[in-house]
């Protein structure tokens, strides 16, 4: 296949009228009825509303097939609407490789915000569900957590001004004072689990898609899932420089284990093995310092928020990834902090350290207070990324 | 009448009939409704289950009579239900009666308040996570987002004050009425405005069970973290009590299908047994003259 700008209209050199094209690999047709057509690029997430005749004159190329010979003559309105179509990587050369697909639509998403495409984001906040429970054993239905969680997000609706386009925010009243106005919030979806194959898959999958919706500067935010989950977010972070873990959590923590996987209890380990991760902070509700046998042990502090130890509110140039574990919250039916603890935690840490992404795990609508153990994530979650914007 | 004793538990065990009950102060009516509530189904069945929770309390057996619940299944709308409501409130009312609403979700207060309201001007005690004062457009039904802002609208209805608002909302409700008086959560007794401390106009007392902090009461459509305590709630009340009278007042969004092991209709009832013995001392206390006139014009 070659490329030149010889025979192209302006503005679409790199199309050549003798390039053979097909549709690309993930295209599917999503909806057709009697005016429109609504096609799909799987993997990518572009999504976009045809008239019939466009997609008749699009479905030719089920087979290679000339731009200039489908819609004659080059230039027409014709050409050109098939010739966007290749631009939005529709159509491609035969012999294209597909686009991995990283994610999955949610039905719904976190707050009822847009939708995110698997691209850097422009938004301030990405959304990102990790549907995944095999990494503690006590944990089985936290799949279905991210899911649950954006449900009950639908309480808190998302807004944005309908002549700026700016986030309307909402108001904080336990703080008194409107919070996150002007701050985009977007929901990528959950990364795609296929039950059955190599499970590192599975974490390489989350990883490169939250490298490539960060990538923009965005504040991302994973949704668990058991704890495990927080690996995703951690190893992508720790990839480029350094970071600093906070978790609010049980404590607990295990030696990783050769080429295991991490798992709620090897998190730290895990972590600690990245070079990129500094300092790794377990916020327990009760305890004493514990030592570790980890390699990197040294880099690892358990600590209370009551205890002498706040280095990990120390101001540092090293930003921090917050991560909150529900399950070192009270509820209904077991012990840990209290909300107001949580909160001030992760204010205190939000405002003293720039925190780069968070994860919200422990998530599991098995609970028996799946309601207010849901709510309770929200409050936090909001109120963490309030204080990490800054916003006002 | 709407009211069958449909229901083979009674509040507290408290009699159906008001013959029965002797000069009982408190009258039960039920309101299985949550018509008002567009996100979750299930606090109607929170009658049945405070009822269910309440019989193993220590409350006087001659302080009440449970008039059982409001039809609700016979087609009839929400309107129709406001109105059911308010008529059979207003019978209590009527008859010398201290009212008590079990809902059924917050939207079922209106009809209550509306009817005590058109016979003696009341303030609200408003116990809740929210306010209730969400947009409402005059002449339409209300739902449990927006009942506080309609019950502003009714005649008799004066000062409110809503304790307990907390959380995330959409904007900021403390400043939608002049009359609207918001305690936080984190306010306490002593966070209470002091026209609510000294004598005043009969108050009508609205417990959203979601008030309460989510670990206590986790069962409601609705739940916000960091909540009161019952004994926060109790105590409020104790202490508004001892100048204001209480001239009815209501349980609702109790939501036995998220609940866990009936702790939220025990803690509704807990709240109720509490209540309803204040009232019952007021009652023996001779009540306020001025409502008691308002009482016998109809009677």
């Amino acid at each position: 296949m070659s490329s030149s700008a010889n025979s192209a209209p302006p503005g679409h050199a790199d199309v050549d009228a003798g390039d053979y094209l097909v549709l690309a690999p993930g295209f599917v047709v999503e909806s057709l009825d009697d005016r429109q057509v609504t096609i799909c690029l799987q993997g990518v997430g572009t999504r976009l509303r045809l008239p019939k005749a466009l997609h008749a004159a699009l479905m030719r190329f089920m087979r290679p097939s000339l731009l200039a010979a489908v819609a004659e003559p080059l230039g027409s309105a014709a050409w050109r609407a098939l010739d966007q179509l290749r631009a939005r990587g529709f159509l491609v050369p035969p012999g294209t490789p597909p686009v991995a697909r990283l994610l999955t639509d949610p039905p719904v998403r976190l707050f009822d915000g847009p939708a995110a495409k698997l691209v850097a984001s422009e938004a301030d906040i990405v959304v990102v569900g990790f549907p995944w429970d095999f990494g503690d054993p006590a944990a089985a239905g936290a799949r279905r957590g991210p899911l649950a969680l954006r449900e009950t997000s639908l309480q808190l609706l998302y807004s944005v001004d309908p002549i700026t386009g700016r986030a309307a925010g909402w108001f904080d009243a336990d703080e008194r004072r409107p919070i996150l106005q002007g701050v985009a919030i977007a929901d990528a979806g959950d990364v795609l689990v296929r039950h059955g194959e190599p499970a590192r898959h599975v974490f390489e999958r989350g990883r490169e898609a939250w490298r490539i919706l960060t990538s923009g500067g965005a504040t991302g935010i994973v949704l668990g899932g058991d704890s495990s989950a927080a690996f995703v977010p951690i190893s992508a972070c720790a990839g480029p420089g350094e970071v600093d873990v906070i978790r609010v959590c049980t404590g607990g923590g295990k030696t990783a284990q050769g080429d295991a996987l991490p798992t709620a209890n090897t998190l730290a380990s895990h972590a600690l093995a990245l070079s990129g991760v500094r300092h790794y902070y377990d916020l327990v509700p009760a305890g004493r310092p514990e030592q570790r046998p980890w390699p990197g042990a040294g880099r690892y502090r358990q600590v209370t928020p009551q205890g002498g130890d706040a280095s990990w509110l120390d101001e540092a140039d090293v930003p921090v990834h917050l991560g909150i574990d529900m399950a070192a919250l009270a509820s209904a039916t077991s012990t840990g902090f209290d909300y107001r603890t949580v909160r001030a935690i992760v204010t205190s840490v939000a405002r003293n350290r720039r925190v780069i992404s968070i994860d919200v795990c422990g998530l599991n609508p098995a609970h028996p207070c799946w309601g207010a153990l849901a709510m309770t994530a929200l409050h936090l979650l909001v109120a963490a990324v309030s204080a990490a914007r800054g916003s006002s | 009448m709407t009211i069958p004793p449909s229901h083979p538990t009674t509040l507290f065990g408290w009699p159906r009939d008001a013959r029965q009950g002797g000069g009982a102060a408190v009258a039960v009516v039920g309101v299985p409704s949550d018509y008002g509530n567009a996100y979750v189904s299930g606090g109607r069945q929170g009658p049945a289950a405070i009822r269910g929770a309440s019989l193993g309390l220590d409350v006087p057996m001659d302080a009440g009579t449970d008039h059982g619940d409001i039809v609700v299944d016979d087609g009839v709308d929400w309107p129709g239900i406001v109105a059911r409501t308010q008529d059979a409130v207003l019978t209590r009312h009527l008859a010398g009666d201290i009212p008590l609403v079990i809902g059924g979700d917050h939207a079922v207060s209106y009809g209550a308040i509306a009817a005590i309201a058109s016979r003696t001007p009341i303030d609200i005690v408003w116990f809740d996570a929210h306010t209730d004062f969400c947009p409402w457009d005059v002449g339409l039904p209300h739902n449990h987002k927006q009942v506080l802002r309609r019950v502003a609208t009714v005649p008799g209805v004066d000062r409110i004050l809503v304790v307990g608002h907390r959380g995330m909302t959409y904007f900021d409700e403390s400043t939608q009425d002049p009359r609207l008086d918001v305690v936080p959560v984190d306010g306490g007794i002593a966070g209470l405005p002091h026209a609510w401390l000294r004598p005043g106009a009969p108050v009508y007392v609205s417990v959203d069970i979601d008030a309460l902090d989510p670990n206590i009461a986790p069962g409601t459509g609705h739940p916000v973290p960091g909540g009161l305590t019952i004994a926060d709630v109790v105590g409020c009340i104790q202490v508004i009590a001892a100048q204001r009278q209480i001239v009815g007042f209501d349980l609702t969004e109790v939501n036995p299908l998220l609940d866990h092991d009936g702790m939220t209709a025990r803690a509704a009832a807990t709240i109720l047994a509490h209540v309803t013995v204040l009232v019952a001392a007021q009652a023996r206390a001779g009540g306020d003259p001025f409502l008691h006139r308002c009482q016998g014009a109809y009677a």
